[in-house]
This record gives structure tokens, sequence and C-alpha cells, in this order.
């Protein structure tokens, strides 16, 4: 896939880039906006309960404490499409499959995290920024990660594995907090009621 | 998922992150209710930069 936004003259780069990345926070958009419309079928208060409950389970599981099932299929994005179909729409395409993180790999069961708090403690407007933000993130690291891939794709490819211990332990930190500020936030509402 | 690294859990560090992290974001929180969609935006862009671990 960063092969794919590495390849052609800079324009040719540059409008892979910008097509992956719109690709990718659209379709995370998308998502955010259909999971936190169907979140929305429950109450507000049992929405964030839920949404606790789902955290702390994914992560303990971050945690290597228990293992639970992932939206993933153990695939990412079909290499074939790269000679099927002209570069640009490849890297749209690539970007619509890769930006909601479902069905292809999930780095960290903290992820999961996300999809809770986007699905049931979200409106749908902000269920669609908060997916968004990680499928522009995400498309863009790939991005940016693609420039120098021309000259050394192997040191493209591991910056991610380089970076791996820390972004888990960043992920650990962000959901236990999210966990904690969701928790006070149900009982200050309670409390207050 | 393959988890990269040793589990946290059996490390100090992870320890210490999960309980401090949770003291810090139930005193965010109940200070300000929407602490949590903060935290959450801040989640979301560490996820989908991390994700290039993923490739």
């Amino acid at each position: 896939m960063v092969g794919t936004l590495g390849k052609g003259s800079r324009l040719e780069r540059s409008v892979n880039a910008a097509l992956h990345v719109l690709g990718s926070t659209v379709a995370a958009a998308t998502v955010g906006l259909v999971l936190a419309g169907i979140g929305g079928l429950v109450t507000p208060a049992v929405g964030v309960a839920l949404a606790v409950v789902i955290c702390l389970a994914y992560g303990m599981m971050e945690l290597g404490l228990i293992t639970l099932p992932l939206p993933e299929t153990g695939r990412q994005v079909p290499a074939g499409w790269r000679y099927r179909f002209p570069s640009p729409i490849t890297a749209t395409l690539y970007g619509a499959l890769l930006g909601p993180g479902l069905g292809t790999r999930v780095a960290a069961s903290s992820y999961m995290a996300l999809l809770a708090v986007t699905t049931f403690a979200s409106v749908p407007l902000v269920g669609a920024l908060l997916l968004g933000v990680f499928g522009l993130t995400r498309a863009a690291a790939a991005a940016i990660a693609a420039q120098p891939a021309r000259r050394d794709p192997a040191r493209a490819m591991s910056w991610g594995y380089e970076t791996a211990a820390r972004g888990r332990l960043v992920g650990i930190v962000l959901t236990y907090m999210i966990i904690g500020a969701l928790a006070a936030r149900a009982v200050t509402h309670y409390l207050g009621a | 998922m393959k988890l990269l690294g040793p589990p946290l859990s059996r490390t100090a560090p992870g320890l210490l992150a999960m309980a401090g992290s949770l003291v810090v974001g139930a005193a965010v929180g109940g200070v300000h209710p929407s602490a949590g969609m903060a935290l959450a935006f801040l989640l979301a862009a560490v996820q989908g930069t991390w994700a290039l671990a993923s490739p």
C-alpha cells in the first residue's frame, strides 16, 4: 500500500496521497456517523455505561490480561487492485478500505475503546468527527511514510514497528483516562440529577 | 492480533499507566463533562498514526 503512494512523479505522488487521505477520512467519518446513529438507539445513561464496560474490557486486553474478539480479518488491502486500476483510483480505494479500521488488521485492541466511545457516547456528528480524525491521521501517516519509501522501502515500513511500544503505552494511558472521565461524567450526572 | 512487545500487565510502566490514567481521567472528567470526548479525539489521532505499525 505504501508502495502505491510512493511511486510516480512528484505530482502523481501528491495527487495519490491527497486522494488516499480523502478516501480514508470520508470512509471513516461515514462509519463513525453510522455507528453513533446505531448507538443512539440506547439511552445516554446506558450508552455511557456500555462505553465504559467495553473500554475497560479492551483496556484489559491491551494489558495482556484477557483476549477478546476484534473486528479484523487478518487481511489488509487487495494487492491486485494495483494492477487493475489506475494509481489514483487504487490510492483512493486503499484509503477508503483502511480508513475505518474495520475488517483489516487492528494494530491495537484499544482501538475498540475508540469505537465504543464513537458508538455509545457520541452524537452522529461527533462520531463522524472522531473516526474522521482516525482516518485522516492513518492515511496521512501512510502518505508521509511513503515519500522516503522510494529510496528505502524497508525503513519506511519499519517506522511503525519501531514506535509501536510507545504507541501502545499512549493508547493504554488514553483509554484508561477515557474510562475515568466517562465514569466521572456518569457519577456527576447522577449526583446532579 | 499479534501484540508488539511483552504484555504490559507484566511491566511496572503498564500498571502505573493504568492506575494513574484512571485517576487522572476521573479527575478531569469530574471537572469538565466533555473531557472524555476530548481524550477520545486524542486517542483517535494516536491510533491513526500508530496504525501504520500494521501496514
